[in-house]
């Protein structure tokens, strides 16, 4: 190739690249000529630069750089996978607890059993018990029977604000 | 299928914690009911099934069954001599109780009275008393089918006022 040009042509040829006017073949031929001139008087420059970029052209990547690229990969995807372990247990474990809560709160029974604070002699008969306990929940239910009708006659009022209202509305439409 | 597991869990723990709110009144008596000054009394569903071998002889007693039948449980504390009874009750009042609407609420000179309800799908299956009168703070829970037109005749037929039954409970 470097035959297609004469030495003398060089200079021409440069002005040309540095124009960006030449094709691939004249700069094949230009990077080929100052490897074999590294230092041609008048165009050390011009050398320097063509010299640079071969080597540049010639750098390649060595087997270790594969080797490191896939140690990485392989790292990262182990601690990806170490995360995605640690969320499984965590989540399995909130499962389990989350498990265990529900069914104790779904067969628990509704009421603690029975507890009455008063003193009470165990020899007694059960009925005795019985009787004594269905006594304390009448007074309560008779306690709240009693506030409720409180509360009730409070709002007494209001109940005949409706009926008014009821009374008024048919009359209101005609 | 990690994924869905974490949601499921996460699900779980949400209803474990609306459960654990709506617990606050529970923890309300848990709160006290160690206190000596309260007094509770606390019947189970076991006994209310005790309840139906008892025979109705009066009328006031008939009433009682009929009203006790639908019934699951009772819980009652109180304290006749509250050192703050208005701080208490406003307490009690203020406690989260999830899934609970006030009925209604009695304010006068005398006393003030709460009523808590929750429904479900009609039906009252639990009301909370709330009350505070000179002196005296109680709050009363009951869980059951609870018909509130069939409670308010009990006071009725037994024509009574209602805070001289609290003696009753002390015995």
């Amino acid at each position: 190739m470097l035959m297609d040009y004469n030495t003398t042509d060089i200079k021409p040829l440069l002005e040309k690249f540095w124009a960006g006017e030449t094709s691939s073949h004249e700069e094949n031929w230009l990077k080929k000529f100052f490897n074999e001139n590294p230092s041609p008087k008048g165009m050390e420059e011009d050398a320097m630069y063509f010299l640079a970029l071969s080597s540049s052209c010639s750098m390649r990547l060595d087997s270790s750089f594969d080797h490191e690229l896939m140690s990485r990969i392989r790292n990262k995807e182990q601690r990806t996978t170490a995360f995605r372990w640690t969320l499984r247990i965590a989540a399995s474990v909130i499962f389990i607890v989350g498990l265990v809560t529900v069914s104790q709160w779904v067969f628990k029974t509704d009421e603690p059993p029975v507890q009455i604070t008063q003193t009470t002699n165990t020899t007694q008969p059960v009925d005795l018990e019985v009787m004594r306990a269905f006594e304390q929940t009448k007074s309560a239910l008779l306690l709240i029977s009693s506030k409720l009708n409180k509360g009730q006659e409070q709002t007494m009022m209001l109940s005949k604000f409706d009926e008014a209202q009821v009374r008024i509305k048919p009359t209101s439409e005609q | 299928m990690s994924n869905k597991i974490f949601s499921l869990a996460i699900l779980m723990m949400t209803a474990v914690l609306a459960h654990a709110q709506s617990d606050g009144i529970t923890q309300f008596f848990s709160k006290y009911e160690t206190d000596p000054s309260f007094t509770l009394v606390s019947v189970s569903g076991k006994m209310f099934t005790l309840f139906t071998h008892i025979e109705g002889k009066t009328e006031e007693e008939k009433e009682m069954l009929k009203t006790i039948s639908k019934l699951k449980g009772l819980r009652f504390l109180v304290n006749e001599e509250a050192t703050n009874s208005k701080a208490t009750y406003q307490a009690a009042v203020k406690t989260k109780m999830m899934g609970f609407e006030l009925m209604m609420s009695v304010q006068d000179a005398e006393e003030n009275l709460s009523f808590f309800i929750k429904e479900q799908t009609g039906v009252v299956k639990e009301l909370i008393m709330i009350g505070e009168s000179s002196g005296e703070f109680f709050i009363m829970s009951i869980t059951g089918d609870i018909d509130l037109n069939q409670l308010s005749k009990l006071a009725r037929v037994v024509n009574i006022e209602g805070m001289e039954k609290l003696e009753n409970l002390k015995k």
